[in-house]
């Protein structure tokens, strides 16, 4: 794999990088930093807008991204992927539609304790100005959520659920399509933020039953600024976009404009067609191996990060059903800040905080973990190398807590 | 020493040990050599707001001077702080109004810092400034 | 008051005496068995983060466990005991240093020992005297 990623070559003071940081950002694989420079070297031109060769020929490979998009999600109809600028830009979005055209005083939106505060804050606030009521699904001591809760949570006022698919904080795999199934039965829609799971699952948005699903481009190795929010087309259909702009008319006679068809109405200015074009290329690159192989090898990594952590005394936060992607850890008597700090300079990339996700590390009465996030490119062979700068990092604060 | 001498000792501790581990090696051993706050004295109301990991910091005036104490949970801030006492302690109102801390500018100072904890030691700085000015 | 020179002193010198050490090693300065001996366990405390009595026993193995200890936040002697099944290819995390170790005298110091080799001794003073050997032929 590091022939494809030349940047995990990097020494840092003299160490191997060891980039441990993957759900904050997955590095970019060179065929797809090349399809970006192809893009620029051969054919750059807005899209939607000139008839030109070079708008053409850069249309043409949004588009392709746009069914490579469709194909990795398992939609039916490419009009149903939206490109935006990221998981957050997408489920604020949605969120804007909702304020504006689907919610009423009293009715409820539910959220689940485990989310990101970038689908916990925007339904915060937009129930704040409807007048909506946000309930939110609490944890168990283990860092599942409660199911059972979630049922009691749901009734004939809900107008939708929003769920993460698996945490940034502490990893949990939520069974989004239980959870989805029995949100329909009470009537409402399921917004699910894949931000973490695009990389770790295969997504099959049919299967899962969701109507909305969001992600991020740069969490698949994709340039950062591109995202995708998927909704089901009946359900676009007859929505009115919530941002206005360039290139999401038909006509405008005067004052009486016309919508442009999906998707382009909800693609209001010019959109980020390189990150698209990047985005396609990402996903071909990881078709090569299949989400399955990667997610096998990265989670190798992740259990033996897992024996050395405890080997050591640190605890594992959280202990879900099903946990994939990141662990979060705490060592007692040291700051995470201080041990991501002082792991820096051995090369070991990790981070330290809450994640944006304070609202689930609070119902686990923490502040803040070292949370360590491998992934594919990743190897058993670079353990000891991150155990030595474990054992290290621990020796030198060992020395400043004595 | 006055203030801008040992600010400059101790930028030249740092440019000395050179390589970002010995750097932070010498912020976690004045971490430990500093007598922080015991956990009996350490009190909600002085706590630094804007600071990650929680960090206290109390300030009064003796016959004109300064004196701080701080601590703070991160043994890295902890050590970057019993520096800024060492600048600041003891130190008349007038001595601090006309003194420049660099301490935040230096990369072997705040170099394995976060932006947060960076801005946690500025508000510090802005606070003792303040209070020097009254 | 923080004594920053004793602090800055004492940490200079342990970065000098560890790169001395690896520096006469590298360059044969030394004289005799007895000397490189020496400039072995030195280099060896600088490696595990032990100082020169806590070598208090000559078996190796004890030593990385103890520098293993030192590191983690487990009693002492509990090492072994707190190590999971799961940790990759079933080594101990004491066994993973040693492996290290050896791996840092043929890197750093140019000693062509083998692992197998090395895996083979059991004792400090018997790696010290292969050491010798290699270097001095």
């Amino acid at each position: 794999m590091t022939e494809y990623f030349p940047i995990l070559s990097t020494q840092v003071n003299g160490s191997p990088l060891l980039y441990y940081d993957n759900a904050a950002t997955l590095q970019m694989a060179a065929p797809v930093q090349e399809a970006v420079a192809e893009h620029y070297r051969t054919c750059n031109g807005n899209v939607h807008r000139s008839s030109h060769a070079m708008a053409r020929s850069t249309e043409e490979r949004m588009e392709a991204a746009r069914e490579t998009v469709r194909a990795f999600l398992g939609a039916e109809y490419p009009e149903e992927i939206l490109f935006t600028s990221g998981t957050t830009q997408g489920i604020n979005l949605l969120a804007r539609i909702y304020e504006d055209q689907l919610l009423q005083p009293g009715d409820e939106i539910v959220v689940t304790a485990l989310e990101h505060n970038s689908n916990f804050l925007p339904w915060l606030e937009v129930c704040r100005r409807t007048r909506a009521v946000l309930r939110v699904v609490p944890l168990t001591p283990d860092g599942d959520l409660d199911l059972e809760a979630y049922e009691r949570l749901l009734t004939d006022r809900t107008r939708l659920v929003c769920m993460t698919w698996i945490s940034n904080a502490i990893g949990t795999v939520n069974p989004v399509e239980r959870m989805t199934a029995l949100a329909h039965q009470a009537g409402a829609k399921v917004l699910v933020d894949g931000a973490q799971a695009v990389l770790h699952r295969p997504v099959d948005v049919t299967r899962l039953g969701c109507d909305y699903f969001a992600f991020s481009g740069h969490k698949l190795g994709a340039l950062t600024g591109i995202g995708v929010l998927y909704g089901r087309r009946e359900l676009l259909d007859n929505l009115r976009p919530p941002f206005f702009g360039g290139g999401m008319i038909s006509t405008l006679e005067g004052l009486h404009p016309s919508y442009a068809p999906l998707p382009y109405r909800f693609e209001a200015g010019t959109p980020n067609y390189v990150g698209a074009i990047s985005l396609g290329a990402a996903i071909d690159f990881l078709n090569r191996f299949g989400i399955r192989a990667l997610t096998a090898q990265a989670e190798t990594v992740l259990n033996g990060i897992q024996s050395i952590v405890l080997a050591h005394g640190g605890s594992i936060v959280g202990n879900p059903q099903v946990r994939a992607g990141v662990l979060s850890v705490l060592f007692p008597g040291v700051h995470p800040y201080d041990l991501a700090c002082i792991l820096d300079p051995f090369g070991v990339a990790v981070r330290a905080g809450h994640h944006c996700a304070s609202y689930a590390l609070a119902q686990l009465c923490i502040s803040e973990t070292l949370r360590i996030s491998p992934a594919f490119y990743n190897e058993p062979e670079e353990l000891p190398q991150f155990e030595e700068a474990l054992e290290r990092a621990l020796h030198l604060l060992g020395i400043a807590a004595s | 020493m006055d203030m801008d001498e040992v600010q400059r000792s101790i930028q030249e501790d740092l440019t000395q040990l050179a390589d970002p581990l010995s750097q932070m090696e010498y912020l976690l051993a004045c971490a430990r050599a500093s007598q922080g706050i015991p956990p009996e004295q350490r009190r909600e109301e002085d706590l630094v707001p804007s600071c990650q990991a929680r960090t206290w910091v109390i300030t009064s005036w003796d016959g004109g001077l300064l004196r701080m104490q701080a601590d703070s949970e991160s043994f890295l801030v902890k050590g970057a702080l019993a520096l800024l006492c060492e600048v600041y302690n003891g130190r008349r109102r007038e001595d601090i109004q006309v003194f420049t801390c660099r301490l935040l500018e230096d990369p072997g100072f705040t170099g394995r810092l976060t932006g947060e904890q960076r801005k946690g030691l500025a508000s510090i700085l802005e606070r003792l400034h303040e209070e020097a000015a009254q | 008051m923080i004594d920053r020179q004793q602090i800055k002193a004492a940490l200079l010198a342990r970065k000098e005496q560890s790169a001395a050490c690896a520096r006469q090693i590298c360059e044969r300065t030394y004289r005799g068995q007895e000397e490189f001996a020496l400039l072995f366990r030195r280099y060896l405390c600088g490696k595990f983060m032990l100082e020169l009595e806590d070598l208090d026993t000559d078996d190796f193995y004890r030593i990385c466990q103890y520098s293993v200890e030192k590191a983690s936040l487990y009693p002492p002697g509990s090492i072994d005991a707190a190590e999971f099944a799961s940790k990759c290819g079933g080594a101990t995390t004491a066994t993973n240093k040693k492996v290290l170790f050896i791996m840092a005298l043929r890197r750093e110091l140019h000693i062509p020992i083998t692992v197998e080799e090395a895996v083979s001794v059991d004792l400090l003073s018997q790696l010290i005297a292969i050491c010798y050997q290699k270097l001095e032929g």
